[in-house]
Order: structure tokens, then C-alpha cells, then sequence
């Protein structure tokens, strides 16, 4: 029998506290694009509405972030000196996501779900090594070096979750309908209609 | 391999969606036409060059400032993510890169934020609320007068980095809309635990007091 | 039950054999319900690195493994875990311990507040040895009666002070109550994982649910390092996940061990005064609301109204056959929030399964303490609860991501930062439960019911590899 071989690194090492705030966590990543990655993501996958919005409603159905985006960095301006003339060989994919906890224990499902669409983002940079099995691949999110840390991580609302939040705008909705007709209900008439709120909003809390 | 996109499974989730999906695909659609929007919401990424041999006081003035509900960020209520983070290179030392990776000439703070309506207000607000943050903070980076508010602003335009694609997941709630609804669900879950306790008169009374009519 | 006779080789999917003679008893299979007296004993090894050495070399010898018994059941049965101080007090190589996953080396206490333990759960209100690093070896008997349990007892103390300078940290007996109940009345001890090649049987309910219709079973890689998991099983470099160095990652396993204390009568006391205000049912649907099965162990999903007429056989083929998408997305049947909905979503997460499947443990835990007097509603001041045991391959995505995600928070079920109600919660943290339904039970805020009074990670090695730690091959 052979000895056992490390599929990958260890995990439940912890998202380093800069990158934390409340349940939200910041990421930022820079990744260097391969040449061919340059057209196949700004013609296909930034811009292709066949393969985006795929992408976006498996990230919509998700629901862990709250916003993402990814720009291609092929040039950084120049501001005069004392900044070195900057000339970029390679292009650079910037990620950056806001999103809520659940992150290390979930990496694996991420890839199992989100596989195909990380392929389409991240297959064109250097050293992305499939979303499956996940153990590479978590090797190479949590490559410290790859995942910057934050020096100041401010989130408006950092306790709530975009599940949340989806379910109190969904609510919301439902009590405008009530809002609307509070004053033409009798207290009794206005009970009935108050547990039909209760009803129809019991999955939003 | 890449083109194919397979279908997840019965994605039936228990959690509400359809309508805010409805509006995503739209808000894709629109936001082809400026990549930094999606639907009401902006993202800004401004990427500045910081002067050599102030990396470790730039650091230090970041890590000074408050970074929970007293973030400077606080103060333009409109904002919902904003985050600095110091980029030292591109070559790290991992095996994820060419042989030839580009190295940078100097280190590059990563200024980003998302917050509600268009960017030039988000600017002037910013640049009027943040003055002594944005003179501690960018008195570090090359090329800018940081007191001056006509040339920072001219400055993170000057650097800003467009989106390839920004992604919001309620792109139409603002910042205030969010915090209301989050807690009036806090507060009709508190109501409808008591429901019992009420009279028809009292309930509808602390229905109004909460959640006022339309 | 234990299966004693049956003596196919077992084998994984891919026909790699089970060495079941080298990996400990109880982990894959329950030693059975014959087996109801057990004692966990909590040992710190204070007599220095070699009498430590010795003492694990002699209970090697005890130990049981997960070979068929062949000639009738043992009157008692002795395991053996570690935890990382444990290791260290061995004098295991550090680059050795350097190898076991981050989250074992660190232990349970440093990682409290991810784990819920604050507040009435934090270290400071646990067993000190299990927060001042003196829980070193954990040793679980079984026994088949109290009198062969005192003497397996007797001998493993006659062991200890023979290997010289040891010390017994921690004792703490457990039994299931009659009825296989734990304290809060319900039965416990119905849903395992299917695990291939080993618990095929279990299949229906117990694997993995499949969009078809179908269910599979998980790998034993999930459960036994040293076998492909769910993620290397199709691996074309036929990889295996990753283990401490040989020999200690093969045919071992990691242990989660944590003493939970029930308030019985203030759990009884706010279901039932819950169930005044329950206007779809009565306290005994409501209590079952809760857990998601009646107190005989019935699930909801199958008897949503009232439960069978016969006392509920866990064991009977298809039992625990059910699935929460098909009809019961809302949870009307088994609330959203019910305790064995959180703790194995099964389906109810959408994707196939995706988000569930990595998620799975195999739990041996027992109730200690008194019973309460059945209609007691008062508190005695005796203290009593269950003794969580679980096993895993990883701790930090399995125990770890039931415990944070799914027990102390909601979000992923759509919950917001509702607790398991089970759980209980502290005051004025305003976390609860809904039960969903034609008319939804929006329960108050829950009080306090359970509370961690002290644990820790452990590995449990394979035979051969705690032969090793005895000899002092890794040191
Ligand atoms: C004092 C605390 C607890 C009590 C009284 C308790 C009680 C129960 C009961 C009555 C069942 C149903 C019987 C069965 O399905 O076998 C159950 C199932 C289960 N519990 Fe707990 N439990 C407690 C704590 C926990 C904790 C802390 C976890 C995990 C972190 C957990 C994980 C599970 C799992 C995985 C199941 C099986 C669900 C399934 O596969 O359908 N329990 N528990």
C-alpha cells in the first residue's frame, strides 16, 4: 500500500481578520491572464449574454454575494515621477467580492456549483487548476500571496446577509400591500389580513 | 471544454428569487453599456502608485482608522462596500505565474467601493466628507495635491480601472432601502411572536406604529 | 445492529479492500444498543513522554477493532484517541504533528468563538482539563452490563498506575435512557450515513440524494483517512486526501467529543408554554416540530400529522427514506429550521445535493446524568446531557460546518441568524424559530437549553499506528 499522498492543503485555517467585518468578507485577488485569456474574457465572458447570465444566476441563486467585479488590468496610468514607468507584459484579472461567511466551509460546494463559471473566469489565468477536485484549487485561493489583505474593510450593514436581504426586500413587498389598505380594515378584518401577511411572508425571516 | 456550460440541477431553491432574477438579466443587459453599473448600484476601483519608502507609513495610517460603524465611510450614508488594500507586486513567489511576470516599479494602493447612484456626486461627497482621511491616506501616493479637492477627484478618475463586469445581488435597493426593510423584518417578526398577546385594536395600532400606511 | 458474521472482505468502490482489523471498532458501526454502558476516561499524561509510550503500547493491545467479532460478542470493548496535547505529550515529532489539520492542532478551546462556545458555552465555564491542555488520551468502554463495565475499569486503572505516573482528568459515565431517549425525551440514534462497502444497506436515507430519484453512497474517505473521499474518489491521479504521515494517517480518523448539558425542565417549560399559543397542534407535534421527528423517532416527513399507531422502528429498511424538495420546500411537514433538517439537509439545499454532501458525520454520542422525573418542570441541580461523539475525516468541513453554519446560524436555510431551537439561545440574542405552515408559529425567543461544559478534537488512530505511537516510531 502507498503511503497516503496530500491532495491538497489543510483548511480551517481562518480568513485573515483584515478581510473581515462582521459576517461580510472582502476578497481581493489579482491573477495574471494568459495572452489568449484576454479576448476570450472580454468578448465571451464579460460581454457574451448567452454564458453571462448563466454565471450570474447561479451566483444570484447562491446568494452569498453581495457585489463582485472583475476588471482586466492592462495598464496602471502614469502620474509623473516619482512612479516608474509602468509597462505591463501580461494582462492581470482583478477580483474583488463582497460577500457573507460561510467561506472555508463552503469552498467545496462553490466549485462543485460554481465549477463551470470559475472555469470561464479564472481558466485563462496562470496556475488555476480546475474547480475539481477542490483540494488543488482551494490550494490555490488560499495561496495567501494570491488572496490580499485588506487594510481597511468597511461594509454598511455588516451583521446582515444577502439572503437577508433579499427576504426583507421580498417582505417589504408584502407590506406595502398591507400598508396600503390599513385604514379601510377593521381591527378584526385587519387581524385576518395581518396573519395573511404572516402567512405569505413566513419563508423571509 | 470552456464553451460548455453545463445546467446545475433542479436549482429549486427554497429561497425567495424569481423576481429579483427577472431583474438581473435585465440589469446585465444595461450594464453592457457602462460595465461599472449594475442597475442603480456603481462600482468604483481606483489603483494609485504610493511613494516609495512611505509603504510602511501608509500602512499605518490605514491600520489607525476605525474600521466598524465609525468608518469614515459611515459618513455618505449611500455607500454599502468600500475597501483600501496595499498591492506590493504582481510577482509573489507563487507557482501561478509566467516566467517572464511583470514586476511592479513600485507598490500600488487599491482604493474600490460600491455605493448607490452615479459616481461624479459619490466623488464631490466623498472628497467633502473624507478630507482629513483622503489627505492622510493619498499624502502617501504619487501625483496628487491631496488637499485640493478638484485635483484628487481628477486624480482617482485619472487611475480608476473600469469593470469588465460588476455584479450586484439587489441592485436596486439603496443603502437607507436596505436598512429599512432589515429591520422592519426585525420588527414584524417581533410583532407577530406577541400577535397572540394582542387585542385586534392593539395589534393594528402597533402595525401602524412600526409601519405606517401608504 | 452490529454485523458480527458476515465475513465478505469489504471494499471500496474501486476495490481498494477495508482493512477493517487495523481501523477501531465504533466508528463505522455502533458497537449496538446491546452494548448500553460507557464510560469516557479522560487521561493526562503527566508521568513524561515514555510511561506515556507505555501506556498507549499496553491499551493497544485492548483496543477492538472493526473486524467481525467471529466468536460472539466481547462483554466489553476499549478505544483509544488523542488529542494533539496529547501527541505532543508523547513526544511526537513536530514536523509529525505538523501534519494533522490546523484545526486539530489547534484544538476545540482555541476555537470557541467560531464554534458558538460564548457566553453560558464559553471554556471558562468547562472541565479545566479540557481548557488547561491535561486531556491528553481519551479511552471509551463498552460494556455489555454495569458489572463487566467496572471490571474493564478496574483493569484499564490497573493499566494506568502500572505504566506509572498517569492521571485520570476526567471520568464521565453515559447510558441511553429506556426507550433509546436522550434527556429531552426524544429517541436518538436513528440516521447514520451510508458509507460504500460498508453500510450499503443504509443507502436509502442515509447516502447521498440524487436528482433521479436515487441515492449512493458516500466514500469511506469521508470517514477513514487513507481511502478516496468524495472529491479524489474519480481523481485520475487517484490522489488520496490529505493525512498525517504514514503509518498514523492510515485507518484513522478524526474524533469530536463534547459534553453538552440539557436544562431539562426549562426546555419543558417553554414548549409548553409555547404549545398554549400553538393554534395547528398540540405540545407533542410542536415538540416534534422542533427536532423534526416525534419523540419516537418518527419523522415528519413521513407522518406529518400525528405519529404511527406502533411504537417507530428506526431500523426497519426505508425509516429514514425521506427527502425534504419533493413535497415539503416550504417545510410544512418538517420545519425549515426542525434540528435533523439542519443537521442533514439532505436535498433541501437545492444543487443536487452540492451543498450538503461534504457535510456528513457519523455520531456516537450517549445521554449522562439522571433522568428528570417525567413531569418535572422544575430544575434538581443535577446536571445532566448528551456526550456528542462524532467522527469525521475532516473536522473543520464537516463537525465544524454542521456546528457554524447549520446549527448556530440560518442563513444558509434562508433562517437569517436563527440558532437550532434546540440548541436554545442566550437571552436577548432574539434568535427563534418559525414553524412553517397554513398558519406559521412564529415562536419567542428561545432560552438557553444546551450548554457546552467542555471538549475536544481527538484522533483516533488505526491498530498499526498506535502500535507506533506506543514504540515510539514517530517520536
Ligand atoms: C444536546 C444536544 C442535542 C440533542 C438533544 C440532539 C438530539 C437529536 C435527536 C433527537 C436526533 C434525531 C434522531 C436521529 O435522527 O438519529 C438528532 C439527530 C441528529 N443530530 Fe442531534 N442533538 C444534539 C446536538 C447535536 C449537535 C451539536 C449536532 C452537530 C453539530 C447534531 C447533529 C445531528 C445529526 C447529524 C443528526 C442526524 C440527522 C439526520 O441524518 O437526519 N446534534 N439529534
Amino acid at each position: 500500500m502507498s503511503p497516503p499522498v496530500n491532495a491538497g492543503p489543510q483548511t480551517g485555517t481562518g480568513t485573515p481578520p483584515g478581510n473581515v467585518n462582521g459576517q461580510a468578507i472582502a476578497i481581493t485577488v489579482f491573477s495574471t491572464v494568459k495572452r489568449w485569456g484576454v479576448p476570450w474574457l472580454k468578448a465571451l465572458v464579460f460581454n457574451e449574454p448567452k454564458l453571462l447570465p448563466q454565471t450570474l444566476l447561479w451566483l444570484q441563486k447562491l446568494s452569498f454575494i453581495h457585489f463582485a467585479r472583475w476588471t482586466l488590468v492592462t495598464e496602471l496610468p502614469h502620474n509623473g515621477a516619482p512612479q516608474p514607468r509602468q509597462k505591463l507584459r501580461h494582462p492581470h484579472l482583478y477580483f474583488e467580492s463582497n460577500f457573507n461567511g460561510g467561506w472555508e466551509e463552503y469552498i467545496d460546494a462553490f466549485s462543485y456549483v460554481l465549477g463551470p463559471g470559475m472555469t470561464a473566469f479564472w481558466g485563462s489565468s496562470y496556475g488555476f487548476p480546475g474547480p475539481v477536485p477542490t483540494a488543488p484549487f482551494k490550494a490555490y485561493i488560499q495561496t495567501s500571496d494570491l488572496t490580499l489583505v485588506a487594510s481597511h474593510f468597511y461594509a454598511a450593514y455588516p451583521e446582515s446577509t444577502v439572503t437577508m436581504i433579499e427576504q426583507s426586500l421580498e417582505l417589504d413587498g408584502y407590506l406595502d400591500e398591507l400598508r396600503a389598505k390599513v385604514d379601510k380594515l377593521s381591527p378584526d378584518e385587519f387581524v385576518e389580513a395581518f396573519d395573511a401577511l404572516l402567512a405569505k411572508g413566513q419563508r423571509c425571516f | 471544454m470552456l464553451l460548455k456550460l453545463p445546467i446545475p440541477g433542479p436549482a429549486d431553491l427554497p429561497i425567495p428569487g424569481p423576481r429579483a432574477l427577472g431583474r438581473q438579466l435585465i440589469d446585465t443587459a444595461t450594464s453592457i453599456l457602462d460595465t461599472n453599473r449594475a442597475g442603480q448600484a456603481y462600482g468604483f476601483l481606483a489603483i494609485t502608485p504610493i511613494r516609495p519608502g512611505q509603504e510602511a507609513a501608509l500602512r499605518a495610517t490605514l491600520a489607525k482608522i476605525d474600521r466598524r460603524q465609525t468608518s469614515p465611510f459611515a459618513r455618505i450614508a449611500r455607500t454599502h462596500f468600500a475597501r483600501w488594500v496595499v498591492l506590493e507586486d504582481f510577482d509573489t513567489g507563487a507557482d501561478f505565474h509566467p516566467q517572464d511576470e511583470d514586476r511592479l516599479g513600485c507598490q500600488y494602493l487599491i482604493f474600490s467601493a460600491c455605493f448607490d447612484g452615479d459616481l461624479d456626486s459619490w466623488l464631490d461627497e466623498l472628497i467633502d466628507e473624507l478630507a482629513p482621511e483622503i489627505e492622510a491616506v493619498w499624502s502617501h501616493c504619487i501625483g496628487v495635491e491631496p488637499t485640493a479637492p478638484a485635483d484628487v477627484k481628477r486624480y482617482l478618475l485619472h487611475n480608476q480601472q473600469d469593470s469588465g463586469l460588476f455584479y450586484s445581488a439587489y441592485p436596486h435597493a439603496t443603502v437607507p432601502e436596505v436598512r429599512r426593510v432589515l429591520k422592519a423584518q426585525r420588527d414584524l417578526r417581533a410583532l407577530a411572536v406577541r400577535r397572540h398577546e394582542l387585542t385586534p385594536q392593539e395589534l393594528r395600532d402597533e402595525f401602524l406604529e412600526h409601519f405606517g400606511r401608504r | 445492529m452490529t454485523k458480527t458474521d458476515d465475513a465478505r472482505p469489504a471494499v471500496t468502490a474501486d476495490g481498494t479492500p477495508i482493512e477493517l482489523a487495523d481501523i477501531q471498532g465504533d466508528i463505522l458501526r455502533a458497537y449496538g444498543n446491546a452494548y448500553d454502558c460507557t464510560t469516557y476516561v479522560w487521561i493526562g499524561l503527566t508521568g513524561g513522554p515514555q510511561a506515556g509510550r507505555d501506556l498507549v503500547a499496553r491499551l493497544a493491545e485492548e483496543v477492538t477493532s472493526a473486524a467481525p467479532w467471529g466468536g460472539g460478542k466481547p462483554t466489553h470493548h476499549v478505544n483509544v484517541a488523542v488529542t494533539a496535547d496529547g501527541l505532543r505529550a508523547l513526544g511526537v515529532r513536530p514536523h509529525v504533528i505538523d501534519s494533522f489539520s490546523h484545526e486539530f492542532r489547534q484544538g476545540m478551546k482555541d476555537r470557541a468563538e467560531r464554534l458558538g462556545d460564548v457566553g453560558r458555552n464559553d471554556p471558562e465555564h468547562w472541565t479545566t482539563c479540557f481548557t488547561d491542555g491535561s486531556a491528553h488520551l481519551l479511552v471509551t468502554v463498552n460494556a455489555l452490563t454495569p458489572k463487566r463495565l467496572d471490571e474493564a475499569l478496574a483493569r484499564l486503572r490497573s493499566v494506568i498506575t502500572e505504566t506509572h505516573g498517569h492521571t485520570i482528568v476526567d471520568e464521565q459515565a453515559a447510558k441511553m435512557l429506556p426507550g433509546s431517549r436522550e434527556h429531552f425525551g426524544y429517541a436518538d440514534g436513528f440516521a447514520q450515513p451510508a458509507i460504500e462497502g460498508v453500510s450499503e444497506e443504509k443507502t436509502r436515507g442515509g447516502g447521498v440524494p440524487q436528482s433521479s430519484g436515487r441515492w449512493r453512497p458516500l466514500a469511506l474517505g469521508e470517514f477513514i483517512l487513507g481511502y478516496p473521499d468524495e472529491d479524489t474518489r474519480d481523481d485520475r491521479e487517484r490522489r488520496l486526501p490529505s493525512a498525517p504521515d504514514a503509518p498514523l494517517g492510515r485507518n484513522g480518523t478524526y474524533m469530536v467529543w463534547r459534553r453538552l448539558e440539557q436544562d431539562v425542565a426549562r426546555f419543558r417549560r417553554t414548549v409548553s408554554a409555547a404549545a398554549e399559543r400553538y393554534e395547528c397542534g398540540d405540545e407533542a407535534k410542536l415538540r416534534a416540530k422542533i427536532v423534526g421527528r416525534w419523540d419516537d423517532g418518527a419523522p415528519l416527513s413521513h407522518y406529518p400529522d400525528a405519529p404511527p399507531e406502533d411504537t417507530f422502528d428506526g431500523r426497519i429498511p426505508g425509516a429514514n427514506d425521506f427527502r425534504f424538495l419533493d413535497d415539503d420546500v416550504l417545510g410544512a411537514k418538517c420545519p425549515i429550521g426542525a434540528h435533523v433538517r439542519r443537521t442533514n439537509p439532505r436535498d433541501a439545499l437545492g444543487w443536487d445535493g452540492a451543498l450538503s454532501f461534504r457535510h456528513r458525520i457519523i455520531r456516537r454520542g450517549m445521554p449522562y446524568g439522571p433522568e428528570l422525573p417525567k413531569r418535572a418542570t422544575q430544575d434538581d441541580g443535577q446536571e445532566r446531557g448528551l456526550v456528542f461523539a462524532c467522527f469525521n475525516a475532516s473536522i473543520s468541513r464537516q463537525f465544524e460546518a454542521i456546528q457554524v453554519q447549520w446549527v448556530t446560524d440560518g442563513n444558509v436555510f434562508g433562517l437569517g441568524h436563527d440558532s437550532d431551537f434546540l440548541m436554545g439561545g442566550e437571552p436577548g440574542s432574539g434568535r427563534s424559530m418559525v414553524i412553517q405552515g397554513e398558519c406559521p408559529f412564529y415562536l419567542a425567543p428561545q432560552d438557553p437549553f444546551v450548554s457546552t461544559r467542555g471538549g475536544a478534537y481527538l484522533f483516533v488512530p488505526g491498530l498499526d499506528a498506535l502500535r507506533a505511537l506506543g514504540v515510539g516510531h514517530v517520536s
